[in-house]
């Protein structure tokens, strides 16, 4: 792929966002509010706002806290291989490692990945923390 | 309301038990719907004999519980499931008093005929 077909930061950051929340939607019926991506070198850093289903949001609003939980965190475990490919797609590189959790009350999760390497981006100097040879 | 505690069959009295069953119909979706965040696929509302109230909610399993069947956490998509069934039930009997002024002796969850269905009794007599 020659530079100029490459897509900036900016554009796969929202990339992945759009895509996520359209994951989200289709998989668990809820769309997130909002999803912040943000590449740091070989880190990927991602905010789910509004994520948690009303399902989950019954549960802990009708005395059943620790079931919420136990749901959000089984979601999000379930979750990880479709977030994984999906990221890994966009990226064209590999996730090592992917860490996620959720707080019932805010309704946010955060997801961090953890990239083989920097993903290939027509303007690499605007990916903050990149090691520069 | 009165209807309810007087065995009546007169023709007059059964129209009004089928309008008290749809306006019931429409109630149900609305009050899942806003607990849930889903449309259920049906829900059907049947005085019996007894005056009792049968409801049946059909297509009642929402994203997050099939999704984590599929997943493989069953015994947890059971839980949420007789949880939100539970919490449904309690809210139907706060529903039915405030917006119909029906008071109810006893509501109870029987065991559903299939998949993705409640099957509710209401007891009316106090």
């Amino acid at each position: 792929m020659s530079e100029s077909e490459l897509l900036t930061v900016g554009q796969l950051e929202r990339e992945v966002s759009q895509k996520l929340q359209a994951l989200y939607k289709k998989q668990l019926g809820h769309q997130p509010g909002k999803v912040t991506c943000q590449l740091f070198g070989t880190k990927l850093a991602i905010i789910l706002e509004d994520s948690v289903t009303q399902p989950e949001q019954l549960l802990a609003e009708e005395g059943q806290p620790d079931l919420a939980r136990q749901v959000r965190e089984d979601l999000n475990t379930a979750m990880q291989p479709q977030i994984k490919a999906l990221v890994e797609d966009i990226l064209s590189v590999e996730i090592l490692d992917i860490l996620s959790d959720a707080t019932l009350s805010t309704g946010r999760t955060g997801i961090i990945a953890i990239l083989s390497e920097t993903p290939a981006v027509r303007n690499p100097e605007a990916i903050p923390k990149i090691k520069r040879s | 309301m009165s209807i309810l505690r007087e065995k009546n069959n007169s023709k007059q009295t059964l129209r009004r038990l089928k309008t008290i069953e749809s306006e019931l119909e429409d109630i149900v979706k609305a009050l899942y719907f806003d607990c849930v965040g889903h449309h259920v696929t049906a829900v059907s509302c049947k005085f019996l004999d007894s005056l009792d109230l049968y409801i049946s909610i059909e297509g009642s399993t929402s994203l997050p519980e099939k999704f984590l069947e599929e997943w493989g956490s069953t015994e947890l998509a059971d839980n949420m499931r007789n949880a939100i069934n539970q919490i449904i039930r309690n809210k139907l009997g706060e529903t039915l008093k405030d917006e119909l002024n029906l008071k109810t002796n006893q509501i109870s969850l029987l065991k559903p005929e299939q998949p993705e269905q409640i099957d509710i009794l209401i007891d009316f007599r106090l």
